[in-house]
């Protein structure tokens, strides 16, 4: 009697929880988007807001479908979305609410500290399989990379590879902890993720935009200065019929407090 | 006997207590969050089984004016109902139930069209796509003819009501039966954005069962990129049919310089060359740009030229569905169409203009067609079709289309062609998809 009565309670709250607001897709700024919910709903006693994950693509679908106020997003939405979207007699708008640097990582044992981004391509197209040719130990090299529906791996391709293709062996993850996780345990590895997803147990590169005369580290300063090559923006899309309901916590978001806490997390908060 | 039959019950029955209450004794209370999450394990595992089956579909009702009762026509049909003509008429254009079975990389699909003309299958087939990347899938059954953009095109999100005339008589459910491959160049390709698709069909103009044992090859390349803004999108397309039906006892005609000097039909062979194979080949190139404007919201062009050989009948020259019972006429067309859609701002309204033409026989034209003794006749006429129309997007589900289209045939010297017919089509549909 006791169990069914705990079950039905938290039934009771699950399903009120489905009335509030709810956030879904990109799982690079997901961390973000809970911390800032998690402090807008202690400052805003009665407000429901869930973040759920899934990838960029979730999101927008989800907002097509009517699952979802916001869909936050790591990439631009696609012009084929956007022809789908107006023709649900939908239109969305488009919110900037961060940047994040894309740090490319590698085993802390890894003699090697920076790369120029042509030596980052050559390692992603297979062009590069030996550390030793960037100056590292002879140690082959073990690639790690984003699944492609993630808008990470858009971006890495787009702005570290020039759009050259991925070599077959390099290995997919479904998720930026599981490349830190693989790449903490792998001596030879080498991944992308997120700034905020860096951790002591990987080491971070310096990169360089101009064939070696600069090299850059991905850190807070450099990337808010914007001398580090690899910053892209993170957004939030919604309905313009909603927006009444979904500004609040949008304003919030891109207020001074709601800012301070995208730089505590490791993001790039917007410059005024 | 009975006395024995009551005391082994009343043991047996004893026996169930004595266990129930022993298993009672014996249960422990489960931890609440432990119940709860057996619980909604159970529920996800039902959910997921229940995800695996898609039911999708549309319904178009609509509601059209014709400026002449009995015209024929290719805005939803001739306006006859058996000998009766017609000019005004309500009619269910589309009813469409479509089931998709997927598991494991392979898909099962049923969708059949349910109007007040019948139960027809539109779509059965079962779709396996190479589980490692996802770049190449097998398809066998009954679906779309890959050719072009148009005729794959749903007419659930196509923003005019019918297809180009030419697409309705060359391909007239744009469907066949056979098997079809489809590769996909991956994401991590260079050559990401290209597909290629290949199909072997019966070539019986889609629903009917095969009737000539000729099998019609499709081949189809295509090119989609956009822009790293995503303000704009391309997508370019080739496609080739190759393909045929073989004609039976009948006679059949070719065009030529007839000995009179007039260009027309001369008679090409007779019944000893049974069976030959009337050749129905096809070469087309499509293109679709779409960009987004600002204030002024996605503009859409999109254009589709198409050029061939097609066998038909005098006053007609439709791809058949069976043996054919009368002479056939082998003929040079060509066609095209041109769309411009322009949605307004971020309102739920979109405008559409379309053009569209089809030649069934480019080696004669105007009044040539027609005279005595050149075996020309209705099935030679050109027709030229200005559309333009308005879509409401009401939501995701609903959407409303006045449309109307002015159809302009050849002056011939065809009985009944000697002036453009009174043709014209005033469409209102409204549709719900889910």
């Amino acid at each position: 009697m006791k169990t069914k009565i705990f079950i039905s309670i938290l039934f009771i709250a699950f399903s009120a929880t489905i009335y509030g607001q709810k956030l879904k897709g990109s799982d690079t700024v997901l961390p973000l988007a809970q911390k800032e919910a998690e402090v807008y709903m202690k400052k805003n006693r009665g407000s429901k807001i869930i973040v759920i994950g899934g990838g960029s693509g979730v999101g927008i679908a989800a907002l097509m479908d009517g699952t979802t106020e916001i869909a936050m997003s790591s990439r631009k939405m696609k012009m084929g979305e956007k022809i789908k979207l107006q023709d649900s007699g939908k239109s969305s708008k488009e919110t900037i609410v961060a940047y994040d640097a894309l740090a490319v990582v590698v085993h802390p044992s890894n003699k090697v500290t920076q790369l120029t981004k042509e030596q980052v391509s050559d390692i992603y197209t297979g062009k590069i399989k030996n550390w030793k040719a960037v100056g590292g130990e002879d140690m082959q090299i073990v690639v790690y990379s984003r699944e492609s529906s993630s808008g990470t791996y858009e971006f890495f391709k787009e702005h570290l590879m020039n759009n050259k293709n991925y070599a077959s062996s390099v290995l997919s993850m479904p998720a930026s902890g599981a490349i830190v996780q693989s790449v903490s345990q792998t001596k030879g590895a080498i991944g992308y993720v997120g700034l905020a997803y860096v951790e002591k147990n990987v080491k971070a590169l310096k990169l360089s935009n101009n064939k070696g005369k600069t090299y850059i580290a991905p850190n807070l300063a450099n990337a808010k200065n914007r001398t580090y090559p690899v910053v892209r923006p993170l957004f939030y899309y919604y309905l313009a019929t909603i927006e009444k309901k979904v500004k609040p916590f949008i304003d919030f978001m891109l207020s001074a407090e709601g800012q301070k806490i995208v730089e505590e997390i490791g993001y790039v908060p917007l410059t005024k | 006997m009975k006395l024995k039959r009551k005391a082994m019950m009343m043991i047996t029955f004893v026996i169930i207590t004595l266990f129930s209450n022993y298993s009672k004794a014996q249960e422990i209370e489960e931890n609440p969050l432990d119940t709860l999450t057996r619980y909604v394990g159970g529920i996800a595992d039902d959910v997921l089984k229940l995800k695996r089956l898609k039911i999708t579909g549309y319904l178009q009702m609509q509601y059209q004016y014709c400026q002449t009762a009995g015209a024929q026509s290719y805005a939803g049909g001739d306006f006859t109902n058996g000998s009766n003509k017609i000019f005004s008429r309500f009619m269910m254009r589309r009813g469409r139930v479509k089931f998709t079975y997927e598991n494991d990389n392979v898909q099962y699909v049923l969708q059949p069209d349910i109007t007040e003309k019948g139960i027809f299958m539109r779509e059965t087939y079962i779709k396996i796509t190479d589980p490692w990347y996802n770049i190449v899938s097998g398809t066998a059954g009954l679906l779309q003819v890959p050719f072009g953009l148009e005729l794959v095109m749903s007419s659930s999100v196509r923003e005019t009501p019918e297809r180009a005339r030419y697409n309705q008589i060359l391909f007239p459910v744009e469907r066949d039966l056979g098997l079809f491959l489809a590769l996909q160049a991956p994401k991590f390709s260079f050559l990401n954005g290209l597909k290629l698709d290949l199909a072997v069909v019966n070539g019986s103009a889609g629903v009917a069962p095969e009737f000539d044992n000729h099998k019609d090859f499709v081949e189809r390349l295509s090119f989609t990129k956009t822009n790293l803004d995503e303000t704009y999108s391309l997508n370019v397309g080739i496609s080739n049919y190759h393909g045929g039906y073989r004609i039976g006892n009948v006679k059949d005609y070719n065009f030529t310089t007839l000995a009179s000097g007039e260009k027309g039909f001369d008679f090409a062979s007779d019944t000893s060359n049974y069976n030959r194979v009337a050749k129905r080949n096809y070469r087309g190139a499509d293109i679709q740009y779409s960009v987004e404007l600002p204030v002024f919201g996605i503009t859409t062009l999109r254009a589709e030229y198409i050029v061939g050989e097609q066998p038909g009948f005098a006053t007609s020259s439709k791809s058949l569905g069976a043996v054919p019972n009368s002479a056939i006429f082998h003929r040079k067309f060509n066609g095209a169409y041109f769309y411009i859609i322009q949605n307004i701002g971020i309102s739920r309204f979109q405008v559409v203009a379309k053009y569209d033409w089809y030649d069934p026989n480019t080696q004669i034209s105007g009044t040539a067609i027609g005279k005595s003794g050149t075996n020309t006749k209705a099935g030679d006429i050109r027709h030229d079709t200005y559309g333009f129309g308005i879509n409401y997007r009401l939501n995701s589900h609903v959407k409303l289309c006045c449309y109307y289209d002015i159809v302009k045939n050849e002056k011939t010297s065809v009985a009944g062609y000697e002036s453009d017919i009174a043709d014209n089509v005033s469409t209102i549909r409204l549709q719900y998809r889910f």
